[in-house]
């Protein structure tokens, strides 16, 4: 079937394959489009089907980012103008930021592991609603949470933290 | 997606390697993560450890977080509310002259008042800020605030003090000592961005001379660059000012430029000033004239609004009264303070309100439909394409954090302006 649309294979670090069109995967991540460049003069004479080693990416999450990619894909399609919908009031029923908002509510390892995903794949719009969603967790954590979700010590002699506390302590 | 430092070198990121524990790196914790959090988690945040306290007083990281908080700014536009309040009404006068000395700051959120389910909760703005100037402060006139990066300039008729509401600082600006006209008082102030620097400047006016045999006004300004360090002065600008500028007002900065209204009375009778505005370029501290629209009446020369929106410079004027229209002009300023033609942008007819433009609403990208107008009580948005003017919400009656009573006291008017929070600090860094 000529007329049919070329895909790519890609393969987790963990070994599993996911079919993805080249077109979608080309239009969202800067790297694989960069991989795809560098294959394409050997695949022009060959039918065979490109697959791609994506070795800092586990299973779990590139199906999740594959899932992503393909929903806002398909959603620029039909609007013709993908970013509208972050645009729209946090009310607003817009089928994208639902499940933007939807996506990023996972737990923190998952949601870590997006970041890492987006940042290597190149996923501009994904890397940025990752960050965001980690923010948007930090924001209201006291100090010590802060610290131990960082694993950051703590170096403040007890004058000084107190010094600091109260230099700043209406924001507390 | 990464942080440039300021000679453009981009820095290195750390790519992890494959099947690590699900750890952020520092730099994405910095430059991605932290820049997103608001300034009152960071100011919290200081406490963490040295390293965090450092990275979120660093000038660098200052302006990454701006330049965030702008971006979510178009998205979900923010308005800064701030009552005038007297501390009593004295009947019978003409204009109100017992201001309080304490100004308080809300915030207020587009999307948050739209897209929220329960109707209160449009009504409600979240306090910022009180400033309490303390009782050694008769305030007889209390002019607009002036507004650059989440910084605010208030001006009353003697003084002027800087605050940075979002991280509670504020400095009371030094005397103004260069005044030579002892009776006639200036107190014309306005703050803006210098460019080149990267510095934020307070710019006064004062008098220097006085012709009487032709009521020409010598004028001067003078400059306080904010984080100066020890060179906490006013320092005057070389080139004198060419025409007067009127005597109690806040000019208005975009990009670079200062703009600031031409006094008529006190150029002196002995020739016409030019039909425009005076502007500063805030990087060579060079005077300048900017012609008003060809398209509008001279006789509205002295009755229009300055607004800065998206980088352009916008005039609101009532053109008529029968009908009621309220007309904009508006005018590009490029980075390097150039400046492009005035366009007669929209005319609002039927409305019998003056009303001053705050911003332009996001949702449908560049071809943006809806403006947001404010004027002393209430916020309107404004339909481009079906004309219609929707009141959003009235300030004298919405809930305001932190008040049980919904009724103002005293109240003069309200001040509204776009407001993108900063941690641009007051003091040396």
């Amino acid at each position: 079937m000529a007329s049919e649309k070329k895909v790519v294979f890609l393969r987790s670090s963990d070994g599993e394959a996911f079919e993805v069109s080249e077109e979608v995967i080309s239009a969202a991540s800067v790297t694989i489009k960069g991989m795809i460049d560098e294959e394409s003069p050997s695949r022009a004479d060959t039918a065979a089907t490109t697959t791609l080693a994506i070795p800092n990416v586990t299973a779990a999450t590139l199906s999740r980012v594959l899932h992503y990619v393909n929903k806002h894909f398909d959603a620029a399609a039909v609007v013709g103008r993908p970013d509208d919908y972050i645009f729209c009031a946090p009310g607003d029923e817009h089928p994208l930021a639902r499940f933007d908002d939807d996506f990023v509510d996972v737990d923190n390892d998952t949601l870590i592991d997006l970041v890492h995903a987006a940042e290597y794949l190149h996923i501009k719009k994904l890397f940025d609603l990752t960050c965001k969603a980690v923010a948007d967790k930090l924001k209201g954590r006291t100090i010590d949470q802060i610290r131990e979700t960082f694993g950051i010590v703590n170096d403040y002699t007890v004058e000084e933290e107190v010094e600091v506390y109260r230099e700043n302590s209406w924001a507390f | 997606m990464e942080l440039q430092n300021e000679d453009g070198r981009r820095k290195r990121r750390r790519i992890s390697p494959p099947n690590q524990n699900p750890e952020l790196s520092e730099e994405i914790i910095v430059e991605e993560i932290l820049v997103r959090l608001p300034v009152k988690s960071l100011v919290r945040f200081k406490s963490v450890c040295k390293a965090w306290r450092a990275t979120i007083s660093d000038p660098i990281f200052i302006r990454a977080h701006l330049r965030h908080s702008a971006t979510k700014q178009e998205q979900d536009p923010c308005v800064i509310i701030s009552p005038l309040i007297m501390d009593n009404v004295i009947p019978g006068e003409s204009r109100p002259s017992t201001f309080s000395n304490q100004f308080r700051f809300y915030q207020w959120h587009h999307l948050q008042a739209n897209g929220g389910s329960t109707p209160s909760s449009k009504q409600t703005a979240t306090h910022i800020y009180t400033k309490d100037l303390g009782s050694g402060e008769v305030i007889r006139q209390m002019g607009y605030f002036a507004f650059c990066d989440g910084l605010v300039l208030v001006r009353t008729d003697t003084k002027l003090y800087l605050l940075n509401p979002a991280t509670r600082d504020s400095l009371t600006l030094p005397d103004n000592k260069r005044n030579k006209l002892g009776r006639e008082f200036c107190n014309s102030a306005g703050l803006g961005l210098d460019p080149r620097s990267g510095k934020y400047k307070v710019v006064r006016a004062f008098y220097r001379s006085l012709d009487i045999t032709t009521n020409a006004y010598g004028m001067g300004m003078e400059v306080f660059t904010v984080g100066a360090g020890r060179r906490r002065a006013w320092r005057k600008i070389a080139h004198d000012v060419p025409y007067p500028v009127c005597r109690q007002q806040s000019s208005l900065s975009v990009k670079g430029l200062m703009f600031w209204r031409i006094d008529k009375v006190r150029h002196g009778h002995h020739q016409t000033p030019p039909r425009g505005l005076l502007h500063l370029n805030l990087a060579d501290e060079s005077f300048g004239v900017t012609r008003l629209p060809d398209s509008m009446d001279p006789a509205l020369d002295d009755t229009f609004f300055m607004d800065m929106l998206h980088g352009e410079l916008w005039l609101t004027a009532c053109t008529s009264r029968t009908p009621d229209t309220l007309t904009i002009w508006a005018m590009p300023v490029d980075d390097n303070g150039g400046q492009g033609q005035w366009e007669q942008r929209y005319s609002i007819v039927g409305y019998p309100l003056i009303f001053r433009p705050l911003a332009l609403l996001p949702g449908s990208g560049d071809g943006s439909s809806q403006v947001l107008f404010w004027n002393r009580l209430r916020l309107y948005s404004y339909d481009l394409a079906t004309s219609m003017l929707t009141i959003e919400c009235e300030l004298d009656r919405m809930r305001y954090q932190g008040r049980k009573a919904r009724k103002w006291k005293n109240l003069c008017k309200f001040t509204a302006r776009l407001y993108t929070e900063s941690l641009v600090p007051l003091t040396a860094y």
